[in-house]
């Protein structure tokens, strides 16, 4: 097992959920530490202490590191999350910026939103409509092909986990959105089953984001 | 029998220029493949053969690797530009991820330029004097302390990600990096580093 890991997070989802789902796929005991947002906005200490000026960070030994994607490739590696050779990592690697080109389509909408952006409706619709089509259809065609029920390898990595945390977000904006994707459907569910991460997403308290 | 290396990207330093100072550096023989522009024939041809219909995409025994920074995370690690301890290739990846953020940002002053946009001077200000600012520091300060490269005495990808980037903010002002004494003497030791020199002193001139 690693060395004990803190992670700071905003209380959501948002880009801490990934980490939280590979340490609790790996059974690794950490300190789930929920920043309030008011107080990350008045209190300028707590910027400077992060390393980059952002949240999410880990803190390792007195060591701490920014960047979501930094930090879930660095624990996925150490857990048998991230791909068995170096070939596999770098699928695992281009699959998560490939959902990561797509994430960026959801926070716009967010931002939209949450600013009430009289647009909103409009960027909504193009997103569930159009921007996610092409990602959909490579996430089943990369299935069909991979066969093991996950996008690389024999089993699951990191990249099911940002798929998957991604293809939640979709359902929560639209309840019928993998409805005429059954194999995505069956996917999600795999996932969701994982050992550690089935007892997590039991007792998660809800978040809006 | 060596490996056979192919870099596929438009005639741009744009998304794959890190892989190219990366194997520059490495000495490595490749073929820097600069394919016709997004609207050419040869590009639509090409789309559906690649992994996710974008470039670039790297081949390497005509296996293909697509993302940019992925490629870069795997041609780093192959010739020891990644850090020296999995921590450090830890902060390696989030510098990297760093400068990829704001350099989305930078992405709008390009589009802004391409569309021949009313509003290219305003984003281009916004940019340099606002939304650039804080990362800028940011990396001033992470490279105090006399260190040379942002893990130490040697030079990772991180640093050529970096460097790519200064350059491009110096050639939208050339004044933008005076206040940043350090990240000024990191790109210039780059710059003379074995392999990039010479590499940029035969690189095709292209305007982004
Ligand atoms: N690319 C970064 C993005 C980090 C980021 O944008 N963090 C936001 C929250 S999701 C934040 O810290 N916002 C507060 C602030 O910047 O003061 C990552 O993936 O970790
Ligand atoms: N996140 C991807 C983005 C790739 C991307 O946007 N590629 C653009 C050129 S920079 C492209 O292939 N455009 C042509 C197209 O989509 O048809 C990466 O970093 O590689």
């Amino acid at each position: 097992m690693g060395s004990p890991v803190t992670l700071y997070y905003f209380d959501g989802r948002g880009r801490g959920e990934v980490i939280r789902w590979i340490l609790h796929a790996a059974g690794q005991n950490f300190k789930d530490e929920r920043v309030d947002h008011a107080e990350w906005v008045k209190n300028p200490q707590m910027k400077t202490k992060s390393p980059l000026g952002q949240l999410p960070y880990i803190e390792v030994n007195g060591k701490t590191l920014g960047q979501s994607h930094a930090i879930g490739r660095y624990l996925a590696r150490q857990h048998g999350l991230a791909g068995k050779d170096a070939w596999e990592e770098a699928e695992v690697d281009a699959l998560v910026d490939f959902t990561e080109d797509i994430y960026k389509g959801w926070i716009n909408w967010l931002h939209a939103k949450m600013e009430n952006d009289p647009k909103v409706d409009d960027i909504r619709k193009q997103f569930l409509t159009a921007d996610i089509v092409p990602y959909l259809q490579q996430y089943e065609t990369i299935l069909g092909r991979n066969k093991s029920g996950y996008l690389v390898g024999q089993g699951p990595t990191w990249a099911d986990f940002t798929a998957v945390g991604f293809l939640d977000e979709l359902v929560l904006m639209d309840q019928s959105i993998l409805t005429s994707h059954p194999e995505l459907q069956e996917y999600v569910d795999r996932v969701h089953n994982l050992k550690g991460i089935k007892e997590w997403l039991a007792k998660r308290q809800k978040t809006e984001f | 029998m060596p490996e056979k290396i192919v870099l596929r990207y438009f005639n741009v330093r744009g998304r794959a220029e890190v892989a190219r100072w990366i194997l520059a550096y490495a000495g490595q023989d490749y073929l820097d493949d600069r394919v016709e522009g997004p609207q050419s024939t040869q590009w639509k041809e090409l789309k559906d053969k690649t992994p996710f219909g974008q470039l670039p995409v790297l081949e390497v025994d005509g296996k293909m690797l697509a993302q940019s920074r992925t490629i870069g995370r795997y041609l780093a690690h192959k010739y020891g530009l990644a850090g020296t301890s999995k921590w450090e290739h830890a902060q390696v990846d989030s510098i990297v991820d760093y400068i990829d953020e704001i350099d989305n940002c930078r992405v709008k002053y390009i589009q802004a330029c391409m569309k021949r946009s009313d509003d290219v001077e305003n984003v281009k200000a916004t940019f340099l004097q606002k939304e650039v600012v804080p990362y800028l520091q940011k990396l001033e300060n992470l490279l105090g302390g006399g260190k040379s490269y942002f893990c130490g005495d040697e030079p990772t990808w991180a640093d050529f990600a970096v460097v790519i980037f200064l350059d491009e903010v110096a050639s939208m002002s050339s004044d933008a990096l005076a206040p940043y004494e350090n990240l000024r003497a990191l790109s210039e030791r780059t710059h003379s580093l074995k392999g990039i020199k010479e590499y940029l002193s035969k690189r095709p001139a292209t305007k982004f």
